[in-house]
């Protein structure tokens, strides 16, 4: 992740203790954190977690019963009010019926932005969204890469402090989904803060410079991924060893399956893993096969939110 | 593989209850509207009577019996019209024959009379005193709306005046036979016309009450030999031939008026005078009508669609985008509405202007009330749909509901069948939809041709509908905010 403006300093929104009940469920019981400016924020969870809960109460759809949410004004600016704040919705919240060009129109009128000025932003969210050559096409034409990216490129027109993004990149393919992060970072690079809620890990674990992990309606984890896995799961590797007969010994701290034709154990350390391949050898019992992987936001998700099905 | 085809299509009825609803509970709602309308509506029973209003500057006798006769016929409802305000009296001057017309316009325009009897001061007391320069008219003022209304009546009329002569040339006849001036001491029944209602039995009975009245057992035999003769002779006082078209109003009463003559030469004295007031001046009315009554109709469909899209961006999430932006709830609900208010203002009159092109309805000449009615109208079609859109959960659920709603309200309301033809009852239900007010509102503009102050009532619960159900809409699209 290459975020322009490291995200420090005064952040650009706060949430203190908010709680909100909805649909006669807790959907938020306190959360606070700090959004910065250049961040990229990745907000993940389980289904029914409370995560779009929580973006309706930043976006101000929803009013939480407690807690404070606090847009921060740039220094100089007097209104924390008028901190311009963008929502991508998780579904296709454009008009299917209107051109690429129309649409970003109604948009930018909504956002307040008119005349030359809006006509300078739609030339100039055409090209960051790749979408120049097709402004004159119906949008429900459009393949649905290029509609998720004219999602993306509504919200932005009145060039927002804060983006809320809704699962941004469900249903694209890799080379759209490639695309849209090259354009959230020039967004971040920009300064704009960035709230993302995503189920696909990878995208959290390569993209996002800060983490949430969000259960029954908690913060139950915030930070770094390497924070995250030491906070958690606490061991960096996991080793898998397979054999082509069942092994006759036990080894130190590997669990075996039954019928002992495989092992693994987690390791603090590579270097312990020489000492196990040197007793192995000994009893003459070399692996077939060794797999050694790192601790990902998988893990870290199961360990935090466990692995009973949601909803 | 076509069962399995087969149980899917089953499945997904079955868990759609609103498409259950309208697959086989609408059509058992609509006949029975359409039964309750033709039944108690357009019946050719005994249930729906034509509704004739009565008014009279002189109650004579002969007045008196043609009431009577006419009250009698179980195919009528006969009434007296109400009396005008002391206001309304005043405006009139007063004057006998101006109130007149203002109680039979107030009638017409009440909608509750197919067609009005009007009897002029000069109505004579008695049979026996026409002749000369006398003679006996009844006028029958219709608004064209009910043409077999003038038909039926007109029939009746001939037939109560043609027994009145029987009876009367009877006397003739038998003083002839008798050789006797004196005939008074006659029963008067014997001389009224056979009730509708009475039974030949009864007629019999009146007749043996004129023979019993004669005092020689020989006048009486002579004068029941000689009944078949005075039937032939009756035959000769066939008062009247009618050459009415009934077809339309407008022909009815090309020259506004439109008298019946007899063709006995007695029958000189008879006159049916058949008036429609606003004859002079209406252009094909039936078309505004219809013209009114289709656009309602597809009014309510068209702003239900395009507040539909209100649902529409909930479920894409385009609106909590919109809600995010600068605009807020009101804005958007305002904005919606008045989308919908001015493409119901066009739908509406582009469908007027093709009637003016095409079916002349003199579009212009009634500008001023057709521009209040139709705005009226849009405006409380607008605020329905925005309210069902608000009101319903999903796309689908509105599409059920106001096609249940809509549909339900264009029957009993006019759209489908003309309101004139639907009893009280039926009428008094249909004001509970937007069209029966609408329609009545254009009814009265290119029909009735009425001051715009007559649309008080109509605008009033259109545009009162309007802010009522606006607020609704208001109050409820708040759950969007409130998620």
């Amino acid at each position: 992740m290459t975020a322009g403006i490291t995200a420090t300093g005064s952040p650009v929104l706060t949430l203190d203790n908010v709680r909100k009940t909805y649909r006669n469920r807790d959907a938020l019981k306190g959360i606070s954190l700090q959004l910065f400016p250049g961040e990229l924020l990745g907000f993940f969870g389980p289904n029914g977690a409370g995560k779009t809960t929580m973006i309706r109460c930043i976006s101000g759809l929803l009013k939480p019963d407690s807690g404070t949410i606090t847009r921060h004004s740039l220094p100089g600016s007097p209104h924390a009010s008028h901190v311009p704040l963008g929502l991508v919705p998780q579904n296709l919240a454009i008009y299917p019926d209107l051109t690429v060009q129309q649409n970003l129109e109604v948009f930018g009128r909504l956002e307040g932005v008119s005349g030359r000025v809006l006509k300078d932003r739609i030339k100039e969210v055409l090209e960051w969204a790749a979408l120049s050559d097709r402004t004159r096409s119906l949008t429900r034409t459009l393949s649905g890469g290029m509609q998720r990216r004219l999602n993306i490129a509504c919200s932005v027109l009145h060039r927002p402090r804060i983006l809320l993004l809704d699962e941004p990149t469900v249903g694209v393919d890799p080379q759209s989904r490639e695309r849209i992060y090259s354009m959230l970072e020039e967004l971040t690079a920009q300064g704009a803060a960035l709230l993302l809620t995503t189920h696909q890990l990878d995208e959290v674990e390569l993209r996002c410079d800060r983490i949430v992990v969000l259960d029954h309606g908690l913060i139950v984890a915030q930070g770094t991924l390497a924070d995250l896995v030491q906070q958690t799961v606490g061991r960096p590797h996991r080793v898998n060893l397979r054999f082509d007969r069942p092994c006759p010994m036990t080894l130190p701290q590997f669990v075996f399956d039954e019928p002992r034709t495989s092992a693994s154990r987690v390791m603090q350390s590579m270097q312990e893993l020489p000492v196990v391949m040197a007793v192995l050898q000994q009893i003459d019992q070399q692996p077939s096969h060794i797999d050694v992987r790192s601790f990902g936001l998988q893990d870290v998700f199961l360990e935090l939110t466990g692995r009973s099905l949601r909803e | 593989m076509i069962l399995t085809i087969l149980r899917i299509l089953y499945l997904r009825l079955r868990n759609n209850p609103l498409e259950l609803v309208l697959v086989f509970v609408m059509p058992a709602i609509f006949f029975s509207i359409f039964a309750a309308i033709f039944s108690n509506g357009i019946s050719s029973g005994s249930d729906k009577k034509l509704r004739v209003g009565w008014v009279s500057l002189q109650s004579t006798g002969l007045a008196m019996e043609l009431r009577e006769f006419l009250n009698a016929n179980s195919s009528l409802e006969c009434s007296t019209l109400p009396a005008l305000d002391p206001a309304e009296v005043t405006t009139a001057d007063g004057l006998a024959g101006e109130v007149m017309s203002a109680r039979v316009a107030r009638a017409q325009q009440s909608g509750r009379y197919d067609l009005i009897v009007k009897l002029p001061v000069e109505f004579p007391e008695a049979l026996s005193s026409i002749g000369g320069d006398s003679a006996c008219s009844v006028s029958l003022v219709t608004d064209g709306q009910n043409p077999m209304a003038v038909g039926m009546v007109t029939s009746m009329i001939n037939g109560f005046f043609a027994q009145k002569q029987a009876a009367f040339a009877s006397q003739l006849w038998i003083q002839r036979q008798a050789g006797r001036g004196d005939v008074s001491r006659r029963t008067p029944e014997a001389f009224a016309p056979r009730l509708p209602s009475q039974s030949d039995g009864q007629a019999l009975a009146s007749d043996e009450s004129v023979f019993g009245a004669m005092t020689e057992p020989s006048a009486v035999f002579a004068a029941k030999e000689e009944r078949s003769n005075f039937m032939s002779i009756q035959d000769d006082f066939t008062p009247f031939t009618a050459e009415v078209s009934l077809a339309d109003p407008h022909t009815l009463v090309s020259d506004a008026t439109v008298t019946q003559k007899a063709n006995s030469p007695t029958a000189e004295a008879f006159r049916i005078l058949v008036e429609n007031p606003q004859a002079d001046t209406q252009e094909n009315p039936r078309i505004a009508m219809y013209a009114a009554g289709i656009a309602v109709l597809f009014l309510l469909f068209s702003a239900t669609g395009h507040a539909a899209s209100l649902l529409e961006e909930a479920e894409s999430g385009t609106l909590d985008r919109i809600l995010v932006s600068q605009a807020g709830l009101f804005q958007i609900v305002c904005g919606k509405w008045l989308g919908i208010f001015i493409m119901g203002c066009l739908q509406i009159t582009i469908m007027f202007l093709w009637a003016e092109a095409v079916f002349h309805i003199q579009l212009g000449k009634h500008f001023a009330g057709f521009c209040i009615m139709t705005t009226s109208t849009a405006a409380a079609t607008a605020s329905f749909a925005m309210c069902m859109a608000t009101i319903c959960k999903s796309r689908s659920q509105l599409n059920a509901v106001s096609v249940v709603l809509i549909l339900s309200m264009s029957a009993v309301g006019g759209s489908m069948i003309p309101r004139f033809v639907m009893s009280d009852r039926m009428k008094d239900i249909g004001r509970w939809s937007f069209n029966a007010w609408a329609l009545d509102g254009y009814q009265k503009v290119f029909w009735y041709q009425s001051p715009l102050s007559s649309l008080r009532d109509e605008v009033t619960v259109l545009l009162g509908s309007a802010v009522i159900l606006g607020f609704v809409t208001l109050v409820l699209s708040g759950r969007w905010k409130r998620g």
